[in-house]
């Protein structure tokens, strides 16, 4: 082979890089470099889809900036849920008793309605749409850290591939069930060797995808663009971590365990523990966490009752009242949001997240439509903590996330604010 | 050089001209003054002008301008305006008094003129000298009668500010008042558009779309409902402005003016009244906001009935009919020669001469009217009852002038017509009416869907929100009555019988049905190009086969996707940490291989460049499952030959190795073709897979893993083209299925997942220890029926075999000795898919059997039939019922069949529960929930396994049913059964080709969607495999994969997604 053919093929490489969606980083890099604010960047053309507009004045106002989102299933009996009071007397109920170390630090949100309730409808727990559009935790971490290592988290205990929640355009993204992988992933070292050789394959798999790419039409197109968008984002933050690979100190303990049923609460707390390194470390600014799925398969071996999640709310109760198994489960589950709400606290971050807890569905057992228990918390000063807040029927899980959204600066394109909750 | 005279001539006019519709046309000059100066139509408030050039020569132009009254009061007095260009000059005018100054013209009554009266015209005109320009400008017709005007060289002066906004208020229950809005929320849709003209017309455009009253189900209905968006997208309001006088305002000055606005909405144009306060709050911002509300008559613009829908909807005892409405426009300064933001539509001619007559033999109405105009782009028609509001019936394309249908119930009705360019509506036709004889229960039923329904199931019965789907085939007579007893949910009982059964007749014609196989429409089943990346367990068979590791690795790769029961990454896409996790697992692969000088997949004697060869000349194609294009065999030659670490061969080789095991050639299974022209059985736009994608598909279908030697030889030689080569690659690889066939049938009936079925220690010690064997037990029963060639459906479900182990024996109580490994035992009391320890254990709760659940995955995944899950909000009284029946579930007497009778026995549970679920559910209760067969229950008492399957063939017919007795009874009818025959094909289609026959995604029923003809084709795809089941044996069925044409054969099929907003 020739010297001339060697140096052609490698200008070939540079070029199809260059083709694919680092056009998009580079313009980021570019503007933001530039000083222009994140809301004229929103606007042009060239980033629409990814980005709404962030308050240009969010950033100096010093509003949140991370953002977690967590799907609870099974909703709640808002007799059982709904806490009363408020500040250090707010009483809990049985179904909430889980929150209790956390309350300061909640707004518990009553009288919410589902606008989709029922099983199966996952897509709509965090987005108003069916596809094409991005779900809220990809939408935060495009407007929040689009420049960070990982745009966003999508975080699972057990969900089984019982649907998914989150979606990056119209790809459909599985949540990551397994946190010794994502642990790998974010504290790893995975960039061993020398950065500049890595390169070398990055480079050829772009060349690779585009000319996949080339041979398609319509929507697959979209899946090599998202290749070539996780290749050009894998090689950004290979180049930014080449050389310091462990900024951080903060990384949770990773001792293995078995990843089995049996060891549910244990996995949620390591994803917890994670989610919030992550964040804490810049290395994501969207986390999402679901526990669970919401077929409500998936069971909690150390409590007292042992079937399935979906057990203890259909079946009669065994003949007792006041759903004593479905109490017990659904506590629990709160309680791990609590952890969670607790490790951003231990950790100093939780002034600047904004935790949104949701489900799919009100009184579980009714398949119920209204009274959805949901809460948001953290957001510092930002956000009226330690009270209920009395929303209505007419706010529903969108509305929820738009408050959200709001608390941090970003506009939301869907639902409307919640009165009572942004201070 | 004529032609060139003229040409160039049009250039410069066109230069010269403010307006550019001159650039769709050219050729002569003629041609050019015709164009623009065509007949024009205007009118406002109660008289219609038409002005038109009637002859043109090259040095002038005569018109014509006629005043139509359509107002029903006589006009007295009348003045109309122009502009024209200023050169021209007016020669002679008749019927008007005519006078212009610096191109402004108007025309005043003539001294003889009395009045133009009530229906009558008025014509008169003039003849203009061009004195030697180009009359390539329009007049512009103004005035207190002829106010509308279409100008080509109007520019817009001011334009409307995205920060303007409507609001409205409505009023409820008599008392209670909301605000709802027409505002731009994103970049997304701009709710108002407008500008203010040169010529003083101030037109602002309303995308209803964006009605936005804080409640979305209520902006969805209204827009449904009220609005129809579909056929009316956007209002109109214009009205006429002096522009002098806003030019000279003084900054910060204010105006107070009442104007005459003209308000399009809804198919009809009304003249509105309102007072605004104008203030000039910079050179370049004028604000125009309301003084007074505008008040909007719902009756007036006929949307009085949809107000009624919206009422009846919410369940409200009224809302009120007429809306304020308050307006603030912010116009900001235009650039100058800016073309208007939103003009008018063009106006449109009046529908004239309706006729309406009833046909007493097709008893239908049948109307026919006189099209008059050239720019309509649909007409509407809309119908009253005598003393009811009026109804929009249809919108009837453009250039049609018939419309029939049948009417609900006998009467008279009265219709007009009103046509339409895009949202802008003519004035309507005259009225015609129609006596009805005969009703029609299809109509009657539309109507009250449409008005009492179609606000929760959706118009198309395709459900809204919570509110479930009806669009899917049920049954007729209990829909009828569920209907009657509960519909609609906020006022049940409200629709009796009568009313139920019309609703019932129209519910029918929105059922979708499955697509049946037709021959002729699909000669070929077309599948869709895919790349489907592979999953852990392909990646993790691949590099065992390609590297010969002898550890796990898949456990580090990202999660799979899961599409219905299976797992599926058809439509996975790559993510930054899928990809990164990918390239850590291939760097540890690497690793390991270079430490075992890459044995078995190479014999290098060292790290050498002859090992770099073997490795990109032998390893790398089968890594690919391809030849190495030039290009990529050069770049891994030099990645692997040290050239990007620094002439290092073992960090290259390492590194190539990396790069390819986490490379899309590598991770992507490549089912795109090629066009092959020399097949002349194919459509043009159709693609062939290769021989390699062939062989790569064979692999992966049959084995799981990459292609073998074998089949990337004969992909190499290219004969995988061919049917009875494939067919042969097939039966030598099916051989290696058993675990592809283990890992359909977990999936498929979730046993799988047996592990998280977990039972009461206390009750059930040990139960967990067996997990394992039960799994197996299934999977070899399964795998067996499907691959011995002399075995057929029915054994799945009736084999009398089983395999066991000694432990599962003795968990299961058979007598015998048996090994630690499992082998085939003939059974009485089980046997097959059914009558199996995973799958009942799998379908039971930690004590007790689970009958609903298992009645459910028996329909669901066996009939492949939808059973619906409860809709939200089914049952309000459940904590209630719990009360009442807590002693009796308590009771140890009470069995489990007699707990879940109970549990559901009430409305409308019973909807599904009475027939489609418990009695299937209950005829398995001779299984515990371990799978163990069982004659008394853990209290002692007597089991009860009489069962029912009702609607065995078609979830709606549930008139037909057949009974049996117990799980084994079950088993025997499933066996013969049609609906369970074509499932499992419909199954293993979906976990083969990735997408299912139907739909895309079970789970998310609005996600992308297949192409009709892509479904028509699959609908044959699954005969030919049913055939071979049934005709054959199951094992011919799963060899018939590779030969299918929609494996084949490929488009780029469409794919829809639906987003809403």
């Amino acid at each position: 082979m020739s010297k001339y053919d060697k140096t052609d093929s490698k200008d070939m490489q540079k070029q199809a890089l260059s083709k694919f969606a680092e056009k998009r980083r580079s313009l980021l890099k570019t503007i933001v470099s530039s000083g222009i604010s994140y809301s004229v960047l929103s606007a042009s053309p060239l980033v629409s889809g990814l980005l709404y507009s962030r308050h240009a004045e969010a950033q100096d106002a010093g509003l949140p900036n991370k953002s977690v989102a967590i799907y609870v299933p099974g909703g709640g009996i808002h007799d059982f849920w709904a806490p009363s009071g408020q500040g250090d007397t707010m009483q809990m109920g049985p179904m909430s008793e889980g929150y209790e170390p956390v309350k300061g630090q909640c707004n518990f949100l009553l009288n919410m309605s589902h606008a989709n309730a029922g099983h199966g409808r996952l897509p709509l727990i965090l987005s108003d749409s069916w596809g094409g559009r991005d779900s809220y935790d990809v939408l935060m971490g495009k407007q929040l850290g689009a420049l960070l290592p990982f745009t966003y988290l999508n975080l699972g205990v057990h969900s089984n591939g019982n649907g998914y929640i989150t979606r990056d355009g119209s790809n459909q993204i599985p949540f990551q069930d397994n946190p010794f992988n994502v642990f790998n992933l974010l504290f790893g070292n995975n960039s061993g060797g020398n950065t500049n050789a890595k390169s070398a394959i990055i480079d050829a798999h772009a060349n690779a995808a585009n000319a996949i790419k080339n041979k398609l039409a319509g929507y697959e197109v979209e899946r090599m663009d998202a290749h070539l968008d996780a290749i050009s984002d894998t090689q950004r933050r290979l180049n930014e971590l080449a050389g310091n690979t462990s900024t951080c100190s903060t990384a949770p303990d990773n001792t293995a365990f078995p990843l089995s049923h049996d060891t549910f609460s244990q996995q949620a707390r390591l994803q917890a523990d994670i989610a919030v390194a992550a964040l804490k470390c810049n290395l994501t600014s969207s986390v999402s966490l679901a526990f669970g799925n919401h077929q409500s398969q998936f069971r909690i071996p150390e409590l007292n009752f042992k079937g399935l999640y979906h057990q203890s709310i259909h079946g009669g109760s065994g003949g007792l009242p006041n759903y004593p198994y479905y109490t017990e489960m659904r506590n629990h589950l709160g309680s791990l949001t609590a952890y969670l709400i607790n490790k951003l606290e231990t950790e100093g971050i939780i002034d600047s997240t904004v935790v949104v807890e949701t489900t799919d569905m009100g009184h579980a057992d009714l398949h119920g439509s209204v009274d959805v228990p949901m809460l948001i918390a953290g957001g510092g000063n930002r956000i009226n903590r330690a009270v209920t807040t009395q929303a209505s029927a007419a706010y529903n899980q969108h509305d929820l996330l738009h408050t959200a959204a709001q608390a941090c600066g970003v506009n939301l394109p869907y639902g409307k604010e919640i009165p009572g909750v942004i201070a | 050089m004529q032609l060139l005279n003229s040409m160039s001539y049009i250039f410069k006019n066109r230069q010269a001209a403010s307006s550019n519709l001159l650039s769709k046309q050219s050729c002569s000059k003629g041609l050019i003054a015709t164009l623009l100066l065509s007949t024009m139509h205007f009118s406002v408030n109660a008289a219609t002008c038409t002005y038109s050039i009637i002859e043109e020569w090259d040095s002038g132009y005569k018109t014509d301008i006629q005043i139509n009254n359509t107002d029903d009061s006589p006009i007295q007095e009348w003045v109309v305006s122009w502009q024209q260009n200023n050169a021209h000059s007016i020669d002679n005018a008749w019927n008007a008094e005519v006078q212009c100054a610096n191109g402004d013209c108007s025309a005043t009554p003539p001294s003889w003129y009395s009045q133009i009266g009530q229906g009558e015209s008025f014509n008169f005109g003039f003849v203009a000298s061009k004195n030697g320009t180009n009359s390539d400008d329009t007049i512009s017709v103004n005035g207190a009668i002829c106010g509308e005007q279409v100008s080509n060289d109007t520019q817009a002066l001011w334009t409307l500010s995205p920060s303007s906004t409507i609001q409205f208020v409505t009023v409820k229950k008599t008392h209670v008042a909301e605000v709802g809005k027409f505002a731009t929320q994103s970049s997304d849709s701009t709710a108002l558009q407008g500008s203010i003209n040169s010529n003083g017309r101030a037109v602002v455009a309303i995308d209803l779309s964006t009605v936005d009253t804080n409640i979305a189900l209520r902006n969805e209905r209204m827009r449904n409902f009220l609005f129809s968006i579909d056929s009316l997208p956007s209002a109109y309001i214009s009205v006429e402005l002096d522009t002098d006088e806003l030019a000279d305002m003084a900054i910060g000055s204010a105006l107070q003016k009442t104007l005459e606005a003209e308000l399009a909405l809804h198919a009809v144009k009304q003249s509105v009244q309102t007072e605004v306060l104008i203030i000039k709050t910079s050179a370049e911002n004028i604000q125009v906001s309301s003084v007074k509300p505008i008040r909007i008559d719902s009756k007036g613009f006929d949307l009085d009935y949809g107000i009624e829908v919206l009422r009846g909807l919410a369940n409200l005892t009224s809302i009120g009919e007429t809306v304020p409405v308050y307006f603030s426009f912010d116009f900001v300064a235009a650039p100058a020669q800016q073309p208007p933001t939103e003009t008018l539509p063009a106006d449109v001619n009046t529908p004239e001469n309706l006729i309406a007559s009833y046909n007493t033999m097709s008893t239908q109405g049948e109307l026919v009217w006189q099209d008059t105009s050239d720019n309509e782009s649909a007409f509407v028609v809309r119908r009253k009852a005598i003393d009811g509001p009026w109804i929009t019936s249809s919108i009837v394309d453009e250039n049609i002038a018939t419309f029939t249908e049948s009417l609900p119930s006998e009467g008279e009705y009265d219709y007009k017509i009103i046509a339409l360019n895009e949202s802008y509506p003519s004035f309507p036709s005259n009225v015609a009416r129609v006596t009805v004889t005969e009703g029609n229960q299809l109509t009657r039923g539309q109507e009250i869907y449409e008005t009492q329904c179609a606000g929760c199931h959706g118009v198309n019965g395709e459900g809204i929100g919570a509110f479930p789907a009806i669009n899917l085939e049920r049954n007729v007579e209990a829909m009828i009555d569920y209907i009657r007893d509960f519909m609609p949910q906020a006022s049940p009982a409200s629709c009796d019988q009568q009313c139920a059964e019309d609703v019932a007749t129209y519910i029918q014609t929105l059922w979708v049905s499955e697509l049946t196989c037709n021959i002729n429409d699909t000669p070929v089943s077309y599948g869709a190009r895919q790349l489907k990346l592979l999953t852990k367990s392909e990646y993790q068979n691949s590099v065992q086969d390609l590297v010969g590791i002898d550890f796990e690795v898949q456990n580090n790769l990202s999660e799979d996707s899961k599409l219905g029961f299976f797992t599926n990454n058809t439509h996975s896409a790559m993510s930054a940490s899928r990809y990164s996790n990918f390239l850590s697992v291939a760097e540890e692969i690497a690793d390991w291989s270079s430490e075992n000088s890459y044995a078995p997949a190479l014999s290098c004697s060292a790290i050498n460049n002859d090992c770099v060869d073997q490795l990109v000349d032998e390893l790398a194609p089968k890594i690919f499952r391809r030849a190495l294009t030039e290009e990529e065999r050069n770049l891994y030659f030099e990645i692997a030959n040290g050239d990007y670490t620094d002439g290092d061969i073992v960090e290259g080789m390492k590194l190539a190795l990396e790069g390819m095991l986490s490379s899309p050639q590598f991770l992507y299974r490549h089912e795109l073709g090629e066009s092959n022209a020399s097949n002349s059985g194919i459509d043009s736009d159709a693609f062939e897979l290769t021989s390699y994608e062939m062989a790569t598909f064979l692999a992966y279908t049959y084995t799981g893993s990459t292609p073998d030697d074998t089949l990337l030889a004969a992909a190499a030689r290219d004969e995988l083209r061919d049917e009875a080569t494939i067919i042969a690659q097939a039966e030598r690889l099916i051989i290696e299925s058993e675990e592809k066939m283990s890992d359909f049938v977990g999936s498929w009936l979730g046993t799988k997942d047996l592990a998280l079925a977990n039972k009461d220690e206390n009750i059930w010690p040990g139960f967990s220890m067996l997990v394992d064997s039960m799994q197996q037990e299934l999977d070899k029963t399964f795998s067996y029926v499907m691959l011995t060639p002399e075995e057929n459906f029915s054994s799945l479900y009736t084999g009398g075999f089983t395999f066991l182990n000694q432990e599962l024996a003795d968990h299961y109580g058979i007598s015998g000795s048996f090994g630690d490994s499992l082998e085939k035992v003939d059974t009485e009391d089980r046997g097959g898919i059914l009558a199996n320890g995973a799958f009942m254990a799998r379908w039971g709760e930690a004590v007790e059997s689970a009958p609903v659940i298992r009645s459910v995955r028996v329909r669901r995944r066996m009939l492949c039939q939808d059973q619906p899950d409860p809709p939200a909000g089914t049952f309000a009284a459940r904590e209630q019922k719990l009360a009442e029946l807590s002693e009796v579930l308590q009771d140890p007497s009470t069995t489990n069949r007699t707990k879940y009778h109970l549990l559901t026995e009430d409305a409308p549970c019973t909807n599904c529960h009475t027939q489609h679920i418990n009695p299937l559910g209950f005829g398995m209760e001779d299984f515990d929930s371990v799978g163990r067969v069982r004659s008394n229950d853990l209290n002692g008492n007597l089991i009860d396994s009489m069962g029912e399957l009702f609607a065995p063939d078609r979830y709606s017919n549930i008139e037909e049913s057949i009974p049996f007795v117990g799980t084994q009874g079950l088993g025997e009818v499933l066996a013969t059964l049609p609906s369970a025959q074509a499932c499992l094909p419909k199954q293993m289609f979906r976990y083969v080709i990735g997408v299912g026959h139907s739909e895309i995604d079970t789970s998310n029923p609005e996600g992308t969607q297949l192409a009709e003809m892509e479904k028509a084709g699959y609908a044959c795809s699954i005969d030919k495999l049913t055939d071979a089941l049934l005709n054959d044996s199951p094992r011919a069925m799963f060899e018939q994969f590779g030969t299918l044409d929609a494996v084949r054969y490929r488009k780029a099929w469409e794919r829809e997604t639906n987003v809403s907003n």
